[in-house]
């Protein structure tokens, strides 16, 4: 009796003991730094940053120190090029941003989070953008990026050249008669929640994605997809020059060729950085899906 | 010890398994494919007039769905065959085809490819990438077989091959790690997958699997002298390099062939030679052909299951090692108690 008594105390202290080392490793949670001044050395580590620094002007340009690896890459970036050699293509390890010395780091939901509470710990204000479907994700992500770099202005005035773009390039509003389009990268479809379902429906074309309730970017399979029919169907090309090639070899494949898109020579192929781009080639890729649509006369 | 259970009774009812098998395969699925639509997609393209139903029920059923289930059959002979011979050539019932490291050689390839960007020029150079692979790994194997009269040693180098060349593929997906895209298709691939196989896939197949077990079949009476022992097997007159050698070649082929067309997809070539071994004996006259027919009824039931059972794409390789795991473990304690 005693022994028992005694082994349930031991196993009561154990277990407080446990209680207590637990809470105690529990880490709180590391508040991300404010920005407060004008920072002066701007590390982008997103393609997104990297075209709305840009496209804030010279002002901004020569305080930013550092764009994405990616920001070179035509199959991803807009402004590939573009940006000076002297600033540097960070790669993305903690260690890299460190010794940069940046005062503002911007960085998305999707960068590593131990990059992320390095750098809260280590005192360097960092911007995460959140969210990159579509327009209104966009116009925040611009809001957020002007305010840590200072420039409210320019985020305001880049804001409204986009709106003013979208509204001169839109169709009219998809009806239940508009044509069906469903977006097909790798087996994924996107359906309601992301770019694709902005611009199908600023290039005034039913997502039949999101018609049939696939809610962001989705596997399908291909049977799924000659079930569904599409009328339109859009798939990624990494080079601008194939394609037409690319579109042609999805418009054969079996299965896709007897669905209406492919019969009816509507398989189209759109670069990847237009395609997956959450930036100003939105724009881009509503004149690409309008000028698939029969009749549609769409000035560049 | 049970007596093995007649051949013709097992394999009957396997041949009836993947019959029955094939024409679920064919009305399982989204579209509304009913038997009686599949039975004219059918006979319509038996009797040369395919305009019997609509294109895109003619599409799901004779394009998609009949090779890719055809294909599911002989990637389970091929892989399950495999697993037989490698057992049979290294006398360990843990040996499965993927210790030999050819179908992570063709993994490694496979990759290479999508990193390059070869798939965006067509369906044809994922396979044929893969296909270099293996053919890669093979050539490797072959060399070191020359340089060593040991299983145990070349069982090694086969080992260390699948190691060196998954660390490739580690190394080659670091390279790309930003491009989210590229590693979708990777990660795709690696799971296994019969999602848009098509008859040009199944053409592509039938070659390297029909050499494979031709060559599976030939080397049955070699495997039952090996399982004596080598000694036994030199005395009986069996050139010993010449049967590693035949095996080899048999293995690489039927996994490369397998892992070309549909990513890698593990498990069965460990199990159902097992299982074949329960029901009909070790002799491999038995066992080979009862464990091909074994893994093409298992790799069909799986591909039909889970495309019936659920709309997500789950990789056949997730689901085989998920039964495959439990099932061997459930198997060899069996085994331990009767023993």
């Amino acid at each position: 009796m005693i022994r028992q008594t005694t082994a349930r105390r031991s196993r009561r202290t154990a277990l407080a003991a446990l209680v207590a080392l637990v809470t105690a490793c529990a880490r709180e949670p590391v508040p991300t730094p404010t920005v407060s001044g004008l920072p002066q050395r701007v590390a982008s580590q997103t393609i997104l940053s990297d075209e709305v620094l840009w496209s804030f002007g010279s002002s901004v340009q020569g305080r930013v120190i550092a764009v994405s690896r990616l920001a070179d890459d035509p199959a991803y970036s807009s402004v590939a090029g573009q940006w000076p050699s002297s600033v540097a293509r960070a790669p993305l390890t903690s260690e890299a941003l460190l010794a940069s010395e940046a005062d503002l780091v911007i960085v998305a939901d999707f960068t590593a989070i131990e990059t992320r509470e390095l750098l809260a710990r280590s005192g360097i204000p960092t911007v995460t953008l959140t969210g990159f479907s579509g327009f209104a994700d966009w116009r925040h992500n611009v809001t957020a990026i002007a305010e840590a770099v200072g420039s409210p202005a320019a985020g305001a005035d880049l804001r409204t050249r986009f709106d003013t773009e979208l509204a001169a390039r839109s169709a009219p509003a998809p009806t239940r008669h508009s044509r069906t389009v469903v977006s097909w990268a790798a087996g994924n479809v996107a359906g309601s929640g992301t770019t694709f379902d902005d611009v199908a429906r600023a290039a005034g074309l039913r997502n039949l994605a999101a018609d049939h309730g696939i809610a962001g970017h989705k596997p399908v399979t291909i049977e799924q997809l000659v079930a569904w029919d599409p009328q339109v169907l859009i798939v990624p090309c990494d080079n601008a020059d194939a394609c037409d090639t690319v579109a042609a070899i999805v418009a054969a494949q079996p299965g896709i060729a007897a669905t209406a898109a492919a019969r009816n020579s509507a398989v189209f192929a759109l670069p990847s950085r237009i395609l997956y781009s959450s930036g100003w080639a939105m724009l881009d890729a509503i004149v690409a899906l309008r000028r698939s649509s029969p009749g549609e006369a769409v000035a560049p | 010890m049970r007596p093995a259970r007649s051949l013709v009774v097992v394999l009957g009812a396997m041949s009836v398994a993947a019959a029955a098998l094939l024409a679920v395969a064919l009305i399982v699925g989204p579209g509304s494919v009913d038997v009686a639509t599949a039975a004219h997609v059918l006979w319509g393209h038996t009797v040369g007039n395919p305009a019997l139903v609509s294109r895109s029920m003619d599409a799901l059923v004779w394009e998609l769905r009949l090779p890719r289930s055809l294909l599911a059959l002989m990637v389970g002979a091929a892989l399950a065959t495999a697993g037989t011979v490698t057992q049979g050539l290294f006398r360990n019932p843990m040996a499965e085809p993927g210790v030999l490291g050819v179908s992570a050689a063709a993994a490694m390839t496979a990759v290479l490819g999508f990193l390059l960007g070869l798939d965006a020029l067509g369906s044809w150079t994922t396979p044929a990438m893969a296909a270099a692979g293996a053919a890669l790994g093979l050539l490797l194997l072959a060399a070191l077989s020359t340089r060593t009269l040991s299983m145990t040693t070349l069982l090694l180098c086969g080992v260390a091959l699948a190691a060196l060349c998954s660390a490739v593929t580690t190394l080659m997906l670091s390279i790309g790690t930003e491009r989210w895209d590229l590693g979708l298709k990777v990660i795709r691939w690696l799971m296994g997958s019969f999602e848009a196989r098509t008859w040009s896939h199944l053409s592509w197949t039938v070659a390297p699997v029909a050499l494979g077990l031709c060559l599976a079949w030939w080397l049955v009476g070699d495997l039952d002298a090996l399982a004596l022992g080598s000694d036994t097997a030199r005395s009986l007159g069996i050139d010993l390099g010449r049967t590693r050698g035949v095996s080899l070649v048999c293995v690489a082929v039927l996994v490369g062939a397998a892992t070309a067309m549909t990513g890698v997809i593990g498990f069965v070539g460990l199990v159902v030679p097992h299982l074949a071994r329960l029901w009909v004996g070790a002799a491999h006259a038995r066992l080979m052909p009862t464990a091909a027919l074994g893994g093409a009824v298992a790799v069909l039931a799986v591909d039909v299951a889970t495309r019936s059972t659920t709309g997500l794409s789950i990789p056949p390789g997730v689901v085989t090692a998920l039964l495959g795991a439990p099932l061997l473990v459930w198997m060899l304690l069996s085994g331990e108690r009767s023993e």
